[in-house]
């Protein structure tokens, strides 16, 4: 099963989505701010990266930027998931390479969990 | 097009040309993008661009009153008084309409704005609420007692936090029609900020950051309003640690001074840039430099803070250096017999 970095500074919300996430089979590590998901993501080579947007320290706009803009994480696939849904902020995030855009208040649970599926290497 | 405006006349061009110049001069100003940006109406409706039409008219105005004037006027003196009053006739009243159009302007992009703002502080526990009812439904977290815990509490935080973010929105409502009804009576201010340190120790702690209590000995209690006080009193402490980096150092103190009780939070956050001061007890207000610390709030707190305090009987004021911290102050009348 794959490993996932999840950046997410909400607690609720990262504590549910990495349970049903480890629920699946995979394993999550967490972080809840921009830079140290950005540093779990380089140290981890993670399979997926789900990121929100709005975070602490460092913004999801900037962390996606930085992994791919570094080629040892240019591949990873990033699934945005935020509740942020203006079409500028969705033009900017697929200009900056993320692979799915996901509005967190319209996916159940396991809509999300299937989505990261999708994106993940074996599956394509 | 200022070599157009140059050149020679031809017969009735030099209207074109003028015009053609005016709107060069528009274009050069970019009227177009700020009554699209600022405003979001047309040009016609956009105060910026009804200021340069009231000017051009004032001008146009006092030149033709001059005219006028000077050919059925035999005193020059008259002539100029004319075209001076017709001048000051036509700009005051063009101010008058276009600043009641920027004033409805204004109201009306604060409510998109207010829907905006309320709208995702809104998703995000209604989605923690979604979600935490979609994992109690996995057999794998369902099954197990811990998570299943853990996942009943997210479902009543984020519920209680729908229920503040309601409750403020109805105070704030309140305020602008002019209903809110503060019940008074002996409040122990010493006693709630311990709790209300304490409360916040955990978010405090994740930070690494350290909470000082510095009170006076024998803090009278104040004479307020105190489901409303314990908002403000949380609201500062709150924005405290939540404005502050790694390894902060807050002080909150309590000092009292003949009859009245100083409430202070002094942290040594990100502060507030100093052109944002005068705006930072207004509604939705938010510093320009929050956003990279925390992104999430209402911008309501310091706005329903210092309505609080105010119609209490007491007074709020704070300074703030950027990059070097902000210290937030209340003082309220000491509770005496006669206070009730």
């Amino acid at each position: 099963m794959a490993t996932i970095v999840l950046i997410e500074d909400e607690t609720a919300l990262q504590r549910t989505l990495a349970a049903a996430l480890k629920d699946a089979g995979h394993t999550v590590v967490t972080a809840s701010d921009g830079a140290a998901g950005l540093a779990l993501a380089r140290e981890h080579k993670p399979d997926a990266v789900i990121l929100d947007l709005i975070l602490p320290k460092m913004d999801g706009f900037s962390v996606l930027e930085a992994l791919k803009k570094d080629k040892t994480t240019a591949h990873i696939p990033v699934v945005v998931l935020t509740n942020l849904e203006g079409p500028e902020d969705v033009e900017r995030v697929v200009g900056l390479g993320a692979t799915t855009y996901l509005v967190k208040a319209n996916y159940d649970l396991s809509d999300v969990v299937n989505k990261v599926e999708e994106v993940l290497p074996r599956a394509q | 097009m200022v070599i157009w405006f140059c050149k020679p006349s031809h017969g009735g061009r030099n209207d074109g040309y003028v015009i053609l110049y005016f709107m060069s001069m528009l274009h050069k100003l970019n009227v177009r993008a700020v009554c699209r940006e600022e405003f979001n109406v047309s040009v016609w409706r956009c105060p910026t661009f009804l200021f340069i039409v009231m000017g051009v008219a004032t001008i146009t105005g006092a030149v033709a009153s001059s005219l006028f004037a000077t050919q059925y006027a035999d005193d020059p003196g008259v002539a100029a008084l004319a075209s001076l009053v017709v001048a000051a006739i036509i700009f005051t009243l063009g101010h008058i309409v276009i600043q009641s159009l920027t004033r409805i302007l204004e109201a009306s992009r604060m409510k998109s704005k207010f829907l905006n703002i309320i709208s995702h502080q809104l998703l995000t526990p209604l989605t923690a609420m979604k979600w935490s009812l979609n994992a109690l439904e996995t057999d794998g977290i369902a099954s197990d007692p811990k998570e299943r815990e853990d996942i009943y509490r997210i479902f009543k935080e984020n519920n209680l936090r729908m229920v503040n973010i309601i409750n403020t929105l109805l105070d704030i409502s309140r305020i602008d029609v002019g209903k809110v009804q503060l019940r008074p009576e002996p409040f122990d201010i010493a006693a709630y900020t311990k709790t209300a340190i304490a409360m916040h120790a955990d978010d405090c702690a994740k930070k690494t950051c350290t909470m000082t209590f510095a009170p006076d000995d024998d803090i009278p209690p104040v004479f307020a309003d105190p489901a409303r006080l314990r908002i403000v009193i949380d609201n500062l402490i709150d924005n405290a640690v939540k404005y502050s980096r790694e390894n902060a150092a807050i002080v909150v103190a309590l000092k009292k001074d003949g009859g009245t009780v100083t409430f202070a939070v002094t942290d040594t956050g990100i502060g507030i840039p100093q052109h944002e001061h005068r705006h930072i007890f207004s509604k939705f207000s938010r510093a320009s430099n929050v956003f990279p610390v925390e992104g999430k709030g209402l911008g309501m707190g310091l706005f329903l803070a210092k309505f609080i305090i105010e119609a209490s009987g007491g007074t709020i004021n704070f300074e703030s250096r950027e990059g070097v911290g902000s210290k937030f102050w209340f003082s309220l009348p000491a509770y005496t017999r006669s206070s009730s």
